[in-house]
This record gives structure tokens, C-alpha cells and sequence, in this order.
């Protein structure tokens, strides 16, 4: 069975619709952050990383 | 190096008052390019956790807010927690200016619907680039 693959995002599609340029700042405003467990953020040693390369 | 689909949080990172290592972020393209004259190699998405029922209600409501159940994501010592991805907002970085950690990936199913959502929007597309 192959293995599913990530489709890429075809940029020129974005670039076909109508855009707007928002700072970072206005962009945050409605987001909640997702709070991790403290061994996500601080222990790096426990990050797992599920690259294709690994 | 981070992959498409990859999870990332940003290290010790201030735009102007914004600490943007709180926040984590959906890694939708690897591909360089340059947008206004400055130049690029990644484009996030930014995740968001619900504050409580009423609120996925509405936030999903949204038509840009695409759902990510906490099973469509690996994240070792990860919450059980759904969220959502805004998937009309593109953060743009050079990842040669930045320290970021990658903390696990997005499943391809759920990065391949995610791309067909972004896709079929009808809504206004926003750039962020001033962390370029």
C-alpha cells in the first residue's frame, strides 16, 4: 500500500485571489494559543522529529 | 530543516510587543520565493485551541478556520485538545533568521484536506510578512 504524501499548496493560488497584508500583530489577535504540555516547550531533548529523513 | 507539514514552535522571538513563541505554527511550504521584494522559505499557518464549547462554535463558524482534531496531529507528549488552524492567514519566514523547534507533524490526510480548503476559499487571502 503506498504511503499517503502531503500535496503542495499551489502559491499561485493564493496569489490569484484577493489578497491583504496584515501585520503580525492584527493577524494574533483572535488566536488562543494551544497550550502544550511543559516537556513540548521546554524539554527539546523530548521533541520527536517525524521528518521524512527519519 | 522543517518539512511540509511539520509543527513548529518559534524560539525566543518578539515582533515588535508580539511574542510569537507562544504560538504554533502549521509548515504549508517549503518552497523559496519572494514576496514584496524580500525573501522567503517558509509559509506557516498559525494554530489556535478553543477556549471552550461556545467558542469552536463560533470559531468554526468562520469560513476560514479550518478544524484540527488532536488526533489529526502527532505531537509527542501532546494534549488531547482540538483546535484550529487558520488557513486564510500565511506567515512568511526565513528560517536562516530563525531558531524554531519542530514538535511533531500534521497527518498527511488532514494536511491534504487542509490544502484543498485553502484551495476552495472564497475569502480574502491575508500576508503576513513582517517577521521577514
Amino acid at each position: 500500500m503506498d504511503k499517503l504524501m502531503y500535496e503542495k499548496l499551489n502559491m499561485k493560488i493564493l496569489k490569484e485571489k484577493k489578497s491583504v497584508f496584515v501585520s503580525t500583530k492584527d493577524a494574533l489577535r483572535d488566536v488562543t494559543p494551544i497550550e502544550w504540555d511543559e516537556h513540548v516547550i521546554d524539554g527539546k531533548k523530548e521533541v520527536t522529529l517525524i521528518g521524512k529523513n527519519n | 530543516m522543517c518539512d511540509v507539514g511539520d509543527i513548529i514552535l518559534i524560539d525566543k522571538y518578539r515582533q515588535n510587543e508580539i511574542n510569537l513563541s507562544r504560538h504554533s505554527f502549521v509548515v504549508i511550504s517549503d518552497e523559496a520565493g519572494e514576496i514584496r521584494g524580500l525573501d522567503y522559505n517558509i509559509v506557516c499557518n498559525v494554530l489556535s485551541s478553543f477556549k471552550d464549547e461556545k467558542q469552536r462554535a463560533r470559531k468554526l463558524n468562520y469560513p476560514g478556520n479550518f478544524e484540527i482534531l488532536h488526533y489529526d496531529t502527532s505531537v509527542k507528549n501532546g494534549n488531547t485538545k482540538d483546535g484550529f488552524i487558520k488557513a486564510e492567514q500565511f506567515f512568511y519566514f526565513n528560517k536562516d533568521k530563525l531558531d524554531y523547534s519542530i514538535i511533531g507533524k500534521i497527518s498527511p490526510e488532514a494536511f491534504n484536506r487542509l490544502i484543498r480548503f485553502i484551495e476552495s476559499l472564497e475569502i480574502d487571502i491575508e500576508h503576513i510578512i513582517d517577521n521577514l
